[in-house]
């Protein structure tokens, strides 16, 4: 510390900002030393809990593929789908049928597998 | 590149590289800060520093943004402070005699310019008074970050702070004829 700045008259008089200044100068920052490569080396493995953001989308992709695929394969047909559609919203979901039933089971086990990490994290918190 | 894209890049590619970066400029804050915690035992300071760089990495999604990056450190270093200490004494009680005689008082130095005087007039004020000052002034923390910091109510912290800058002028009276 330069000895004419800390050696000055006075320091303290008007208000606590010199104070502070003081306070603050009085510790030099700390050199790496080798310290940031030490932890680099004790770091684990990639981070599982945060999965590369592609394979996310890939994982909603299949899944929201494969929810399609069912629909088309055993769903209703075309011509039958606006009916369907207009009873739906008038009654309720009709959870019971197999084609929508595998359909959100596809979907819910993809979103899982794509959140996987978030999941984990939450339920062991 | 700043803190923030560089934890983007840790989060989408995790890029060591990039925490490399992370780790080097928020080293000497988190160790320094630890070093007050451990009564400036140096070498466990840096090991629990490497424990919280580490649950960082292990963490780094929990980062909401929501105080600075540094901040959020501070406060994985404080509880792995805290755990060694239970872990150590399991009783956590014992945490309160841990703050106090808390520092190392220098060797009688001649009292020859302002920053040997301040040392040692800081060596004298309270461990919790200290510790205030170095989160306040050395840190830039503000009273509502200390306080959430270190689980003290912010009138608390305000005291602290209020009687260790008081302590510090009184005890530096002397550089201040005037007043």
């Amino acid at each position: 510390m330069e000895s004419t700045d800390v050696n000055s008259p006075a320091p303290f008089r008007d208000d606590d900002t010199r104070l502070a200044e003081l306070v603050r100068q009085s510790a030099s920052a700390l050199p790496d030393d080798g310290f940031s490569t030490r932890v680099l080396a004790a770091l684990p493995p990639p981070l599982k809990t945060a999965p590369a953001s592609w394979r996310r989308t890939i994982a909603c992709a299949v899944g929201a593929i494969a929810g399609c695929a069912v629909t088309v394969w055993r769903g209703p047909a075309w011509s039958d789908a606006a009916a369907w559609i207009d009873r739906s919203a008038r009654v309720s979901l009709p959870l019971d049928a197999p084609p929508l039933s595998i359909a959100l089971t596809v979907a819910a086990v993809s979103l899982a597998f794509a959140f996987r990490a978030e999941l984990r994290e939450r339920l062991l918190s | 590149m700043t803190d923030a894209a560089l934890i983007a890049r840790v989060l989408v590619e995790g890029d060591r590289a990039a925490f490399g970066e992370l780790v080097r400029r928020h080293q000497s804050a988190v160790r320094q800060f630890l070093r007050q915690l451990t009564r400036h035992d140096h070498a466990l300071a840096d090991d629990l520093a490497q424990e919280t760089f580490v649950q960082a990495w292990r963490g780094l999604t929990g980062f909401r943004g929501e105080a600075s990056f540094s901040t959020w450190l501070l406060g994985i270093a404080h509880n792995r402070w805290r755990n060694a200490r239970r872990r150590r004494h399991d009783c956590a009680s014992l945490e309160a005699e841990e703050y106090a005689s808390n520092f190392s008082v220098p060797a009688a130095t001649p009292r020859s310019d302002l920053h040997q005087d301040l040392a040692e007039a800081l060596t004298t004020l309270s461990p919790d008074e200290q510790l205030t000052l170095h989160l306040g002034f050395q840190q830039g923390l503000s009273h509502s970050e200390i306080a959430a910091l270190l689980d003290w109510p912010l009138g608390t912290v305000k005291t602290h702070l209020a009687r260790g800058k008081e302590k510090l002028r009184s005890l530096l009276t002397a550089w201040n004829p005037q007043t």
